[in-house]
């Protein structure tokens, strides 16, 4: 029976079961990082607010899923402890709009979205797909058996944006 | 075209190609006289790096850019995926070299459209161009990486 | 099945991160080759077996122009696969690449994913796709 396990907002969830989705609602100037498995079938979903925990060091040791730059290295470890392997890992990103946010700035998407490429580009992993900008609302979920990702653009129709890989990606760093 | 009519170019140009592989953000433009109040005075004056390059298309001149070392740094470890620490002074020019290259090719593609422009191979310089130099455009980005001075100056027009 | 790649960049920095970008994407190459400019890149064409070329425009000596016409004039290189990476943003530019014989076209700045599809598609590996089921 299917089970849908919710990541809030400054949240991560990693999974191996089957029958398990997880989903995140809500994604505006946030990022969704989520990454599947296909081998081992694990996948997670990490949703993130800010780019840097040097923003907030004190916030950064309780919630380091708040930030970028301590929550995506979290997720891929939480991942390996279930079998992924990093060489498999087919990585997609959403979100990143540009909103209000509660300083009156309108990039910290585009801040959150810079954040996310710099840290992957300096652990060698490629985002195989993502949908990032735009001004409206995300939200994303992942089928942890298919690795299949759906997601949801506040006012349009769901629609399908896993990518699909048939080939190992080799790296380390991550 | 005058060098003044880059004055939207120049800003747009540098921040997408600092963001696409520098991972840096451009805050916005400063004053070129502008110095940051609450920054220690500097026992010595800080050194800066200086690239330069000639392009040449329906308009021809000179694009170049300056920087502080230690931002330098910063910058070239982003684009090369690496630490700060691990970046060699080497490695600091030759990433610079290429940051003015893409700077002044994304500028020369919206300038030139569909027609071929030519640059040439960067080279640094020590002396960096004033605003009383003929006919150019001196922009200050402030930028997460510090701040990055750039310039265009055209030729073959009166100042 | 491992490839021998040729960078051909006046710029030591960016033929880094091009490398970069090939060898985070999974392939496996077995030689890496550089090069500064066309006169350069012929040199190593004519003396080592190479399955991809990735090449810029403006260089000095030989541009990546000529490179690619002298490549595609000699039979003993002609079918070797040309990536073009370059900052000339304008269609002009990608399509008269491409009617000389480039098989691709790369506008620099470029996100790691956009270079790493294109390299798998010029070396006919099943890499990445961003089809769904």
């Amino acid at each position: 029976m299917m089970s849908s396990l919710i990541v809030g907002i400054g949240d991560c969830k990693v999974s191996k079961q089957a029958d398990d989705v997880l989903v995140t609602h809500a994604l505006g100037s946030c990022i969704a990082v989520i990454i599947h498995d296909p081998v081992a079938k694990v996948a997670g979903l990490l949703h993130y607010m800010l780019p840097e925990s040097s923003l907030d060091a004190e916030k950064a040791g309780q919630r380091p899923f708040m930030f970028a730059d301590t929550g995506i290295p979290m997720l891929f470890k939480s991942a390996y402890q279930l079998g992924a392997l990093k060489s498999r890992m087919i990585v997609m990103a959403a979100g990143g709009a540009q909103m209000l946010d509660p300083n009156g700035t309108f990039n910290i998407g585009q801040r959150n979205h810079t954040a996310m490429r710099k840290i992957f580009w300096k652990a060698g992993v490629i985002v195989h797909k993502e949908e990032i900008g735009g001004t409206s609302s995300r939200t994303v979920r992942i089928d942890v058996a298919s690795g299949r990702v759906q997601l949801r653009t506040s006012g349009e129709p769901e629609h399908d944006m896993t990518a699909n890989t048939k080939r190992k990606v080799a790296g380390d760093g991550l | 075209m005058k060098a003044s009519d880059f004055v939207r170019l120049v800003p747009d140009c540098c921040s997408e190609v600092l963001d696409a592989m520098y991972f840096t953000t451009v805050n916005g433009e400063i004053p070129l006289d502008w110095v940051d109040p609450e920054a220690p005075v500097p026992t010595e004056p800080p050194v800066s790096i200086a690239y330069s390059l000639h392009f040449a298309g329906d308009v021809t001149g000179h694009f170049g850019l300056s920087i502080e070392q230690k931002s330098a740094q910063s910058l070239a470890a982003n684009f090369l995926g690496e630490e700060s620490d691990d970046i060699s002074s080497k490695e600091v020019h030759e990433v610079l070299g290429e940051l003015a290259n893409m700077f002044c090719g994304s500028v020369m593609s919206k300038v030139e459209g569909e027609n071929k422009f030519v640059l040439s191979h960067p080279e640094e310089i020590h002396v960096t161009p004033s605003a009383s130099e003929g006919d150019i455009l001196i922009s200050k980005l402030d930028t997460d990486s510090g701040v990055i001075t750039v310039w265009v100056a055209v030729e073959g027009n009166p100042c | 099945m491992a490839f021998n790649i040729l960078i051909v960049d006046d710029s030591p920095a960016m033929r880094r991160v091009v490398r970069r970008v090939m060898d985070i994407s999974g392939v496996d190459v077995g030689k890496y080759m550089e090069a500064g400019n066309g006169l350069e890149a012929l040199v190593v064409l004519r003396s080592d077996w190479v399955d991809l070329i990735m090449t810029d425009i403006n260089m000095p000596e030989m541009d990546g122009e000529e490179l690619l016409i002298a490549v595609r004039a000699d039979p003993m290189l002609a079918e070797i696969p040309v990536l073009v990476v370059s900052t000339d943003q304008s269609d002009a530019r990608a399509k008269q690449m491409i009617s000389l014989g480039a098989n691709g076209y790369v506008t620099k700045p470029f996100m790691p994913a956009t270079l790493s599809v294109e390299m798998n598609r010029l070396l006919g590996v099943e890499g990445v796709s961003d089809e769904g089921f």
